[in-house]
């Protein structure tokens, strides 16, 4: 079996950042999964993926729809989508999920970023990006918000995903 | 803790490739999960997935980005975007249900590279699927693409 879990944080208080730390290098692929909500006041907080302690050396294409508009941008930030902020329907969280391929590796890193924010209003986002990171083995990741801290009872967990063989698949 | 992706193969290209094979796949599982990550030799092109080698009764609706202009758009073919030629991309692919012999097989995707896909396919089809090929359809798969199967349980 190939996807373990490393680390689930749950916050009992609002927090600025969530760390995950001393990743394990003895995995494929890093999926990280948030459900999570800001207290910026705002309708929509814009989230940070920080690498390693940094947010640099990110290219992104983005995709993005609002519920009344589509576009598509880019940028060289680690910014990943919207959650919903404290102007937006109360007790509701969005979700995000960060697939990092070759995470151990000494190659640069592409990310598939999967971000909704959920409000029962006219604006709300839904955004899929794919993120390329210049950088070496990723040992340590950090969630920020551009504004405002992550609100209690935002949970993100990372999971760890391992490549193998079994069942007498062939390859060719 | 209790795990859900099994490793089913893998490969790790030594030399460039236009195509990629995994066979005998068995009906243990209830959906698979390809993931592939590294860069091709000519961008512009797409990479095309052909189930039990066959390329036909495929539908599939698209949407993408190229930084300024959001498209979505639908053919008769499986493709599913393409990887990138100036840099470390991935495509990620659920095939659900592909082991089932009464349902038509629906295929979900994300292509991550210069462009940025999101990518449903179906394929109108009840075999089981035993074999899943990628074809890159311009140039080829760079040297240390990695190519990585997954079956998931029910």
């Amino acid at each position: 079996m190939t996807m373990t879990l490393i680390q689930t944080q749950t916050l009992a208080t609002a927090a600025v950042s969530v760390d995950f730390t001393s990743i394990p290098q003895d995995g494929t692929d890093l999926l990280l999964l948030v459900s999570g909500r800001s207290n910026e006041v705002a309708n929509q907080s814009m989230t940070l993926l920080n690498l390693n302690g940094l947010g640099t050396n990110f290219t992104f294409t983005r995709l993005q729809g609002s519920g009344s508009a589509v576009t598509s941008t880019t940028g060289t930030s680690g910014t990943s989508g919207f959650l919903p902020a404290a102007n937006a329907t109360v007790s509701t969280f969005g979700n995000q999920s960060f697939y990092i391929t070759n995470y151990s590796g000494t190659a640069d890193k592409s990310i598939a970023v999967e971000a909704v924010s959920e409000n029962n209003f006219t604006e709300a986002y839904q955004t899929l990006q794919a993120s390329t990171r210049i950088m070496g083995a990723i040992t340590e990741i950090n969630m920020k918000l551009g504004a405002g801290s992550y609100v209690a009872g935002t949970v993100m967990s990372l999971y760890k995903i391992t490549k193998g063989s079994s069942g007498g698949v062939t390859v060719s | 803790m209790t795990a859900t992706y099994t490793p089913l193969a893998n490969t790790t290209l030594a030399a460039t490739a236009t195509q990629i094979t995994f066979g005998s796949i068995p009906a243990t599982y209830r959906d698979l999960i390809l993931v592939v990550q590294g860069s091709v030799t000519v961008g512009g092109g797409s990479t095309r997935l052909l189930y039990n080698n066959s390329a036909a009764n495929f539908s599939y609706v698209q949407m993408l980005g190229n930084g300024s202009t959001a498209v979505s758009n639908q053919a008769t073919v499986n493709d599913f975007g393409g990887l990138s030629n100036t840099g470390q991309s991935s495509l990620i692919i659920n095939i659900m249900d592909y082991s089932s012999t009464d349902t038509h097989k629906v295929t979900l995707g994300r292509a991550n590279g210069g462009f940025v896909y999101g990518i449903v396919s179906r394929w109108a089809n009840l075999n089981a699927i035993t074999t899943v090929t990628l074809q890159q359809s311009t140039g080829s798969f760079t040297i240390g693409t990695t190519f990585s199967l997954y079956g998931v349980i029910s």
